[in-house]
Formats: C-alpha cells, structure tokens, sequence
C-alpha cells in the first residue's frame, strides 16, 4: 500500500520526495471517489476526502482540511465547466451566491472559536438529516 | 427585483457562515437552499453550487495555506485523481433523471447528517477526551 505502512505521517514527510511518491494506490482511489462524489451531487467532496485523508494517509486534521480545500479547487472546476456545458450553471445566480458565501465563510471562521460548536452542528446535524429525508421522499 | 437579490445574498451569507463555523461544505447547504427555498432545478442547483465552491475554496485554501496546512504535493496529487472522478461523475448526474438525482442526493444529505449526528453524541458522552 505504498507510503501507509510507514510510521510518523509519511504524505506530510513525502512533500520534499521525488515526484514518484506524488501517486500512491490510496491516493488515487481517494482523489478519484472525492471527484466522484463532487461531480455527481455538486458539492465539494471535504465530506470525503478530509477523514479519508485522517484516517487512511494519516494526515493531521488541520492539514486535511487545508489540502481539501486545495484539491477542492480543481475539482470544483472541472465539474463547473462539465455542468456549464449542458447549460446546467445559472451564472448570475452563482456570481450572487458567492458574494455571500466567501463574506460569511470568512465571518464563520472568526467566530467559531467563541460558539458552542458541538451543540450547533448536533443542531445542525438534526436539521439537515430532516432536510435530506425530505429530498428523499418528496 | 430587489428583493430577490437581497434574498439570494443572505442566503449565501448563510451558507457560508454555517460552512465556516461548522466546518461543514457549503454545496451540503447550497443545494437544498435552492432547491427547496429558490425553487431551482436540482441539476442546475448542483451546478451552480459547484461554481460557488471555486472561489470559496480558493480563499479557504489560501488562508489554510498561509498557516502552514496545506500539502501541496498531496493536494496535487489527489487534484489530478479527482478531476478525473469529478468529470465521471458530472457525466454520470447528466444522465440521471432530476427527481432521481434529487432522491440520491437526499440520501447522501442524510449520510453526512447521520455521521455528524453519531459524532456529536459520542463527542458529548466523553466529554474529557480533546476534540
């Protein structure tokens, strides 16, 4: 399986190896179920990818999370350009949407320090399952 | 006219303070949001969602970036596979009938509640370990 036998976070070490040590089984399986799930259902595919990153490469959680993001940004886009293609993006709508989402992003991030976050997203969690239960069955 | 627009910014400001205090990826919200409160289709919604992810995305990268929290070797890496999967999988939503698609994204909704939900509970029950 590649670098995961290793011990001591061996992906974050391989950041200085040779450019052989980028593709590993594990990685590639995660990279392409990540698109995957990105371009079928139009999210980012973190929901994947960062505990996957955890739990099978044994990257630390704040990496993680930052290498998502990172990795989300080309995969976004490629499924941007898939979905505007079939004239599937609403362009305005994006651009206004986005106005809004990188301010809050931003004030979320501040804030969530200062707010019970184990609470909201038990909270959260409730109300997004009710959510999806009714996309289901609607 | 106005209205709308007002509507859609706070919707997005919403979106992306849930993201970012939860920890929890937008598109998960985005969608719903236009699908259920916007009346959008679910192609289109999911389409939309993925081009407001792009400059999200590279604003939260960027910050994570500047701490010291990005591998760039594994985000490249893992970028490349996953365009591949990304481009199946867009390919794959193009086919599906709308109600469908709408159904397994409910399902998939409900995976990422269900896990977040088992997380916090077993976060609450041992409430000397660190998160």
């Amino acid at each position: 399986m590649g670098q995961t036998g290793e011990a001591e976070a061996p992906v974050e070490s391989a950041q200085t190896g040779s450019f052989r040590s980028l593709f590993t089984p594990a990685g590639l399986l995660i990279g392409l179920a990540t698109g995957f799930l990105s371009g079928l259902m139009g999210v980012g595919g973190g929901i994947i990818a960062v505990p996957a990153m955890v739990g099978i490469l044994h990257v630390s959680q704040h990496k993680a999370h930052g290498t998502s993001l990172a990795m989300m940004v080309m995969t976004a886009t490629a499924s941007a350009i898939a979905y505007s293609s079939r004239g599937e993006v609403d362009l305005r709508l994006a651009v206004l949407l986005s106005i809004g989402t990188v301010v809050g992003a931003y004030l979320g991030a501040r804030v969530m320090s200062r707010v019970p976050a184990h609470q909201l997203r038990l909270i959260f969690g409730v109300f997004i399952l009710l959510v999806g239960l009714r996309m289901v069955f609607s | 006219m106005g209205l709308d627009l007002l509507i859609i910014l706070v919707l997005g400001l919403a979106a992306g303070v849930l993201a970012g205090l939860l920890g929890i990826g937008g598109g998960v919200i985005l969608v719903p949001a236009m699908v259920f409160l916007l009346g959008v289709d679910q192609k289109v919604a999911q389409g939309v969602s993925l081009v407001v992810i792009v400059p999200t995305a590279i604003v939260g990268a960027i910050t994570h970036y500047r701490r010291g929290n990005v591998l760039p070797r594994l985000a490249l890496s893992l970028g490349i596979a996953a365009v591949f999967g990304a481009l199946l999988g867009a390919w794959l939503a193009g086919q599906l009938d709308p109600t469908w698609l709408r159904r397994g994204f409910g399902v998939f909704v409900v995976a990422v509640a269900t896990r977040m939900i088992v997380i916090e509970v077993r976060a609450a029950r041992a409430p000397t370990v660190k998160s």
